[in-house]
C-alpha cells in the first residue's frame, strides 16, 4: 500500500538522521586541546577592558599579560612584565621590564609599548574599564628612561600603584588607539585564534612565549547560561572545565569549591523611611537564617560574612561579632521603634538581579520569608540586569520606596580601597550612605600605608556594620568549577578573573 | 444551529434541554470526556486551594528538593517539594490559577475587543473600517511571541502587561473572522429587510448580526485559550511573563532548568500540566466545533487565525 | 498572480515596514540608555555622559530620528552595542542559522503529518487512528521549550547520546529540530486527517472509482491532493510564525539564531541589533507570505489571488 511505502521511506530518513548525529558526536578530546565552558560570551577582548571578569577571564595571563600579578595565596605582588619596581619617592615609580620578550605580532615588548598601553586605557573617548574603574581619578604620565625602564608618576600620593597595575593588561602597540579592538594581541602565552560571536572563542599557543610552554596547545571557550547544562557538558566531554556550578549540581567528586572573592549582601537604603531608624537594619539583620541558607541555597563552604571583604584582604577586621539569628530580638526592636513613630509596617522592597549567582532568586524567597516572619512587610521584585543597575546606581527618585538590595562585592586586588570608596562613601554613585565620620576614615585610610592604613580600613569596616548598620552582610561566597577527572587544575581565588590556562594539562 | 447539529447526531428531542444535548454529544467523544475530567480536576484544585483545603506552603528549607512519590509523606508531598522545600503539588496548583486565569481573562478580552472592533469595521467599513484593518494586518504579519515579546520588554513584565500585550496580539485573528462574518450576515436578506422597516443600527447589530457572527467567535476563542496558555510559558520561561514570588507553569519550567540534573520533577511537572491542560482545551475546541458546524473544522485554524 | 497585485502587496508591505520600525525606534528609546549596561559600575558620570553623547543620545528625540531615518534609507543600520560590528553583520549571521532549522522542522513535520494523516484517514475510527490522534495533540499542546529541556535531560544528560546545546556540526541540530517540530507536526495531522477523510467521502472519488480508476491507489491520490491545500495554507503561516518564533528553542539550546539574537539584544539594550533583526524577521515573513500565496495559487487553479 502507498501510504506505507511513504511512511517507511520517512521512517528511514528519522533513523538515518538519528545514525548521523550519533556518529558526529564529539570524541574523547585529544590531550592538548581543552575546553572550557563559562556563564556568558565576553563583552568585549579588548586588552583596555579586562576590568570586567568574563573578558579578564580569556584574556589575563592568557592572551595578554601585566607588569605584575597578585598572588593568590596572600595576596602579595609578583613579577611578571615587570621584574623590578621601585617606590623613589611619594609620587614617583620605577619599573624594571622583563628582557626578551615580543607581541604576539612580532613587535618587542618596551617600556614605550607599556607607556601606549597605559595611555590608551585613560583615554575618556575610548571608555575602557580599567581607565573608569580601577585607574579613576589617578593621573598618570609615563616617562621611557630607557627600553627596559619605564618611570610613572602619579599626581596624588597612591601607595598601592603596583596592585593597581596588576589590572592593566598590556597590549601591543599596533592596537589601535582610536577604537576598541575585537582581536587582542598580547605578550601571553596563547594567541586568539578566532572569536566567533555567539559561539566560542579558540586560542592557540604562541610558540614564542618568553615563559614555560604549555601544556594545552588549543584551548576553546564556550559560554552557556544554564548551570546544569555547564555541568553536563563536562560529563559528555563537551567541555573539560565548567565554572559557576549551583550547589546542587556541584555534588560529584569532579567538584571543586573554591572561594570566589565575591561577598553577597543586602545594601540598605537608609535614607527612606523606615530604614533610616538603625533598630529596623539591625532587625533585618536578626531577622535572617543565614546558618539555614548555607548547605541548602548556597555552598555548604560558604562563610557567613560580618563585612564585605575576604579576610585575605588587607585591612579586614576579624573582631566585628557575625549576627546571630534572633527573630525575637528583631520583632522587639521593631515594636520599640513602632512605638516611636517610626512608619516600621511601609512596604519595604527587595530588589534582587536574575542570575546574580546561583540560586539568587531562592535566596531571596527565602529571606523575604525569614523577614516576613520577624514582622516586616516585604515585597520581592527580580529584576534583569539593566533595571537592577538602575536600582543600584545613582541618581534616584526623592520619593522611592524603601527598599534593599540584593549584590555582591568581589575583591581580587587585597586592598580594601578596591571595594570602600565610591561604594560607602558620600560620593560614591551606588553608595546609599552618606556619613562624614565615614568619608574621612576611608579618605585618610587611602592614603596611609602598613599599619596605620590597615587601622584604619579597620576601623572602616566595624563603622560600617556595626555603628552604621548599612548593609545586610550574608556570606563570603564559593563557586564550584567540576573539572573532568582526566584534566590536571586546581581553581584557586583568582579563578573568577582568570583562567590560567598553562598552569592545565593532562594527567 | 442546534437544530442542524441534532440532525447530524440523529436525537430529534431538541426539548430536552441544551445541557442534556452537551452531554450526550460529549459521551461519543471519549477524548473530550477525558479533557473535561482533567480540567474538573484542575478546577477542583485551584478551588480547593482558594478555600485554603491544602494546608500550609511555607518555606522549609530542610525539605529542600524532596522527590517525588514518597508516599510516607504527607499527600500534598506525593510530587515532591520545589527548591525552597514547599510541596511541589500546592505550588502547581497555584501556578494554575495564575496560567489558566490569565490565559481566560487574555482570550475573553481579545474576543471582546475583537468582536467589537470586527463588527464595526464590516457593519460601517469606510475609513475607520480600513484603518482597524490595515493595523491588524500589520500585528498579523508577525509571529505572536515576538510582538508580545517586544511589548513586554518596552513596558516591563507584569500580570496586566501579559494580559494586555497577549490579548492585542491576538485580536487581529478575532477581528478578520468577525468582520467576514458581518460582512455575510449584513449580505443576507434580513438585514436589508430590517433597515427597510426602520430599524436603527445598534438594534440591527444586537438581534441580527451578534447572534449569528457569536457561533464563530466562541469556536475561535476556544481553539485560542490553549494557544495563549503556551504563549504564556513562554514568556514566563524567557523570563519576561510572570515574576516570581508569583508563580505560573512556565516560571516553574524555568526555575526548574536549574535543577535539570539534580531535582527533574521541578521541571517536568508544571511542564506535564502545561501539556495535558493545553492538550484538553485543544480537544474541547475541537469537540466544540464539530459539535457546531462540521465543515468548517480546517479553515478556522488556517488563514483566518 | 498578477504583477499589480505584487506590486501593490509590496508598497502595503514597505508602508507597513516604515511604520513598525519608526515605533520601534521610539519605543526602544523610551526604555532608558545603554549606557549603565556598558559602563562599569564604578564609573563616573562624566563617563557616562561622555558616552552619551558618543552615541548620540543626548540630542532630541527628532534629531535622533531624522539621523535614524536617513541611515534606514541607505539601509544602514548602524553599530552593535555588545558585538561593535555592524549590527545587519551580525543579524545576516544568525538568519539562516534560524531559516535553515525552521525549513528543515517544518518540512519534516509536514511530510511526517502528511503520512500519519493518511494512515489515519484510511484508517478512521480504529485504533491506529486514535493512536494517532492522542499522539498528535500531544505534540500540538506541548510547550517547546519543555520538550527541549527534558530532551537535554534524557538524551545529553542521562544517555549521553546528543550534546547539551551549542552549535558545531550536524549533531547540535538534533534536537533543536525535534523541538520545533511538535507544534507543527501536531496541528498538521489533524488537518490532513480531516481533509483526507472528507475527501475520501466527497463526490469526485467515488466518480473516480466509477470511471474505473479501481485501486485504492488512485483513490487515495485523489483525496491526498485535496488534502494538500489546507495542509499547505497552515504550514504558509506556520512558516511565517517559524521566521522569528524559534526564539525560545534557540535560547533554551543556545543556537546562534535571529530569535536568540533578538532576545539577547533586547536584554542587552543593544538598540541595533534589535532594529536590524526585527527589520530582518519582518521582510523574511513578507517573502515568506508571497511565496506561499504563490504555491497556493499553483497547486489549486480555482484560487485567484487577490
Amino acid at each position: 500500500m502507498t501510504t506505507i511505502s511513504i511512511g517507511r521511506s520517512a521512517k528511514i530518513g528519522l533513523l538515518a538522521l538519528s545514525l548521523a548525529a550519533g556518529v558526529a558526536m564529539p570524541g574523547h578530546a585529544a590531550s592538548d586541546k581543552l575546553s572550557v565552558v563559562v556563564t556568558d560570551e565576553p563583552k568585549s577582548l579588548d586588552p583596555c577592558d579586562t576590568d570586567l571578569s568574563g573578558n579578564a577571564r580569556v584574556l589575563r595571563n592568557n592572551i595578554t599579560e601585566t607588569l605584575v600579578n597578585l598572588s593568590p595565596a596572600d595576596g602579595s605582588v609578583q613579577p611578571s612584565l615587570a621584574t623590578a619596581w621601585e617606590q623613589v619617592d611619594d609620587l614617583t615609580w620605577k619599573f624594571t621590564l622583563r628582557e626578551g620578550v615580543t607581541f604576539h605580532d612580532g613587535k618587542p615588548f618596551d617600556a614605550a609599548a607599556v607607556a601606549a598601553a597605559l595611555k590608551r586605557a585613560q583615554d575618556p573617548a575610548l571608555a575602557c574599564e580599567v581607565g573608569l574603574a580601577t585607574l579613576k581619578g589617578l593621573v598618570l604620565t609615563t616617562e621611557a628612561v630607557d627600553a627596559k625602564t619605564l618611570v610613572i608618576r602619579t599626581d596624588i600620593v597612591e601607595p598601592i600603584l603596583p596592585n593597581k597595575l596588576a589590572t592593566l593588561d598590556i597590549g601591543s602597540p599596533a592596537t589601535p588607539a582610536d577604537t576598541k579592538s575585537r582581536e587582542p594581541i598580547g605578550t601571553g602565552p596563547y594567541k586568539l585564534a578566532a572569536w566567533t560571536p555567539g559561539q566560542s572563542i579558540t586560542l592557540t599557543a604562541f610558540d614564542k612565549y618568553w615563559g614555560d610552554k604549555p601544556a594545552i596547545q588549543n584551548a576553546t571557550v564556550l559560554w552557556r547560561a544554564e548551570s546544569a547544562v555547564r555541568a553536563a557538558m563536562v560529563d559528555t566531554g563537551e567541555a573539560q572545565i565548567a565554572y559557576e556550578i549551583a550547589p546542587q549540581d556541584g555534588t560529584t567528586a569532579n567538584d571543586h569549591a573554591f572561594p570566589n572573592a565575591e561577598t553577597s549582601l543586602l545594601r540598605i537604603d537608609q535614607e527612606v523611611a523606615p530604614l533610616n531608624d538603625k533598630r529596623v537594619r539591625e532587625a533585618l539583620n536578626l531577622a535572617i537564617d543565614r546558618d539555614g541558607l548555607i548547605g541548602t541555597i548556597f555552598h555548604a563552604q560558604a562563610q557567613k560574612a560580618m563585612q564585605v571583604v575576604l579576610p585575605s584582604v588587607f585591612g579586614y577586621n576579624p573582631d566585628i561579632p557575625v549576627w546571630t539569628y534572633d527573630p525575637e530580638k528583631a520583632r522587639s526592636l521593631l515594636d520599640a521603634a513602632r512605638a516611636d513613630g517610626v512608619p516600621v509596617d511601609t512596604e519595604i522592597v527587595i530588589y534582587g538581579r536574575i542570575g546574580i549567582y546561583p540560586n539568587s532568586s531562592e535566596s531571596l524567597e527565602a529571606i523575604q520569608a525569614m523577614l516576613a516572619d520577624a514582622g516586616f512587610n516585604v515585597r520581592l521584585e527580580m529584576l534583569e540586569t539593566s533595571p537592577w543597575l538602575k536600582k543600584l546606581l545613582k541618581p534616584w527618585d526623592a520619593g522611592r520606596q524603601p527598599s534593599i538590595l540584593q549584590t555582591q562585592i568581589d575583591n581580587t586586588e587585597g586592598d580594601a580601597v578596591f571595594t570602600l570608596p565610591n561604594r560607602f562613601t558620600s560620593d560614591g554613585n551606588t553608595s546609599s550612605i552618606a556619613d562624614p565620620k565615614l568619608d574621612t576614615l576611608i579618605a585618610d585610610a587611602s592614603k596611609a600605608t602598613g599599619d596605620e592604613r590597615k587601622r584604619l580600613f579597620q576601623e572602616a569596616f566595624k563603622y560600617l556594620a556595626v555603628d552604621a548598620i548599612n548593609i545586610v552582610p550574608l556570606f563570603h561566597m564559593v563557586t564550584i568549577a567540576r573539572v573532568a577527572p582526566e584534566v590536571n587544575y586546581t581553581p584557586d581565588v583568582q579563578a573568577g578573573n582568570e583562567i590560567k590556562l598553562k598552569t592545565i594539562s593532562y594527567r | 444551529m442546534t437544530e442542524a447539529t441534532s440532525e447530524l447526531l440523529g436525537e430529534r428531542k431538541a426539548a430536552s434541554g441544551r445541557f442534556a444535548w452537551f452531554l450526550r454529544a460529549l459521551r461519543g467523544d471519549p477524548m473530550a470526556v477525558a479533557a473535561t475530567i482533567w480540567l474538573l480536576i484542575v478546577v477542583f484544585a485551584i478551588l480547593a486551594d482558594a478555600l485554603s483545603l491544602l494546608g500550609e506552603n511555607r518555606i522549609s528549607l530542610k525539605a529542600r528538593n524532596l522527590p517525588p512519590f514518597d508516599f510516607s509523606q504527607a499527600w500534598t508531598l506525593w510530587l515532591g517539594a520545589d527548591a525552597l522545600g514547599r510541596p511541589l503539588l500546592v505550588r502547581l496548583i497555584q501556578a494554575a490559577s495564575t496560567t489558566i486565569g490569565i490565559a481566560l481573562v487574555t482570550v475573553l478580552t481579545s474576543l471582546v475587543g475583537g468582536t467589537v472592533l470586527g463588527v464595526i469595521a464590516g457593519y460601517f467599513g469606510g475609513i475607520i473600517g480600513n484603518v482597524i484593518m490595515r493595523i491588524s494586518d500589520i500585528i498579523l504579519g508577525f509571529p505572536t511571541l515576538l510582538v508580545a515579546l517586544f511589548g513586554l520588554y518596552l513596558f516591563g513584565p507584569s500580570v496586566l502587561n501579559l494580559i494586555l500585550v497577549l490579548a492585542i496580539t491576538r485580536m487581529p485573528a478575532y477581528i478578520r473572522v468577525a468582520r467576514a462574518e458581518t460582512l455575510e450576515a449584513r449580505e443576507r436578506l434580513f438585514v436589508d429587510a430590517a433597515k427597510v422597516f426602520g430599524g436603527g443600527s445598534l438594534w440591527i447589530l444586537r438581534v441580527h448580526i451578534l447572534p449569528s457572527v457569536a457561533p464563530t467567535m466562541l469556536t475561535l476563542a476556544s481553539v485560542n485559550l490553549a494557544m495563549v496558555m503556551l504563549f504564556e510559558s513562554g514568556l514566563s520561561y524567557l523570563g519576561l511573563g510572570i515574576q516570581p514570588p508569583a508563580v505560573s507553569w512556565g516560571l516553574m519550567v524555568a526555575q526548574g532548568q536549574g535543577y535539570l540534573s539534580s531535582a527533574w520533577w521541578l521541571g517536568f511537572f508544571p511542564g506535564l500540566a502545561v501539556m495535558l491542560t493545553t492538550m484538553s482545551f485543544n480537544l474541547l475546541a475541537n469537540w466544540f466545533r464539530i459539535v457546531n458546524d462540521p465543515s468548517q473544522h480546517w479553515r478556522l485554524v488556517s488563514r483566518r487565525r | 498572480m498578477s504583477l499589480a497585485y505584487f506590486v501593490r502587496r509590496t508598497i502595503f508591505a514597505a508602508l507597513a515596514l516604515a511604520a513598525l520600525m519608526t515605533s520601534a525606534f521610539i519605543l526602544v528609546r523610551l526604555t532608558g540608555d545603554p549606557v549603565n549596561l556598558y559602563l562599569p559600575v564604578d564609573a563616573s558620570d562624566a563617563a557616562r555622559e561622555a558616552m552619551r553623547v558618543r552615541l548620540g543620545l543626548d540630542r532630541s528625540l527628532l534629531a535622533q530620528f531624522l539621523d535614524w531615518a536617513g541611515d534606514m534609507l541607505r539601509l544602514d543600520f548602524g553599530m552593535s552595542l555588545w558585538h561593535n560590528r555592524p549590527a545587519m553583520d551580525v543579524v545576516l549571521e544568525a538568519l539562516p542559522n534560524t531559516l535553515a532549522l525552521g525549513a528543515i522542522a517544518l518540512t519534516l513535520a509536514f511530510l511526517a503529518a502528511i503520512v500519519a494523516g493518511s494512515i489515519a484517514a484510511v484508517n478512521a475510527g480504529g485504533w491506529i487512528d486514535r493512536g494517532i490522534n492522542v499522539l498528535s495533540q500531544a505534540a500540538a499542546s506541548v510547550p517547546d521549550f519543555w520538550l527541549g529541556l527534558m530532551g537535554v535531560l534524557l538524551f545529553a544528560v542521562t544517555f549521553r547520546l546528543l550534546p547539551t546545546s551549542g552549535f558545531d556540526g550536524p549533531v547540535y541540530w538534533v534536537l533543536p529540530i525535534a523541538c520545533l517540530f511538535a507544534r507543527p507536526f501536531g496541528t498538521l495531522v489533524q488537518i490532513v486527517r480531516g481533509s483526507m477523510i472528507e475527501a475520501l467521502n466527497a463526490t469526485f472519488v467515488r466518480t473516480a472509482r466509477a470511471k474505473g480508476a479501481r485501486g485504492k491507489r488512485v483513490i487515495f491520490v485523489h483525496a491526498l491532493r485535496n488534502a494538500l491545500l489546507p495542509a499547505i495554507t497552515v504550514t504558509g503561516d506556520l512558516a511565517a510564525q517559524f521566521a522569528g518564533g524559534g526564539g525560545v528553542v534557540e535560547v533554551v539550546f543556545g543556537f546562534p539564531g535571529i530569535g536568540k539574537l533578538l532576545i539577547d539584544g533586547i536584554l542587552k539594550r543593544d538598540f541595533a541589533i534589535v532594529q536590524a533583526s526585527i527589520f530582518a524577521v519582518a521582510v523574511v515573513i513578507f517573502i515568506t507570505n508571497i511565496l506561499v500565496d504563490m504555491l497556493y495559487a499553483s497547486i489549486d487553479p480555482r484560487v485567484r489571488v487577490e
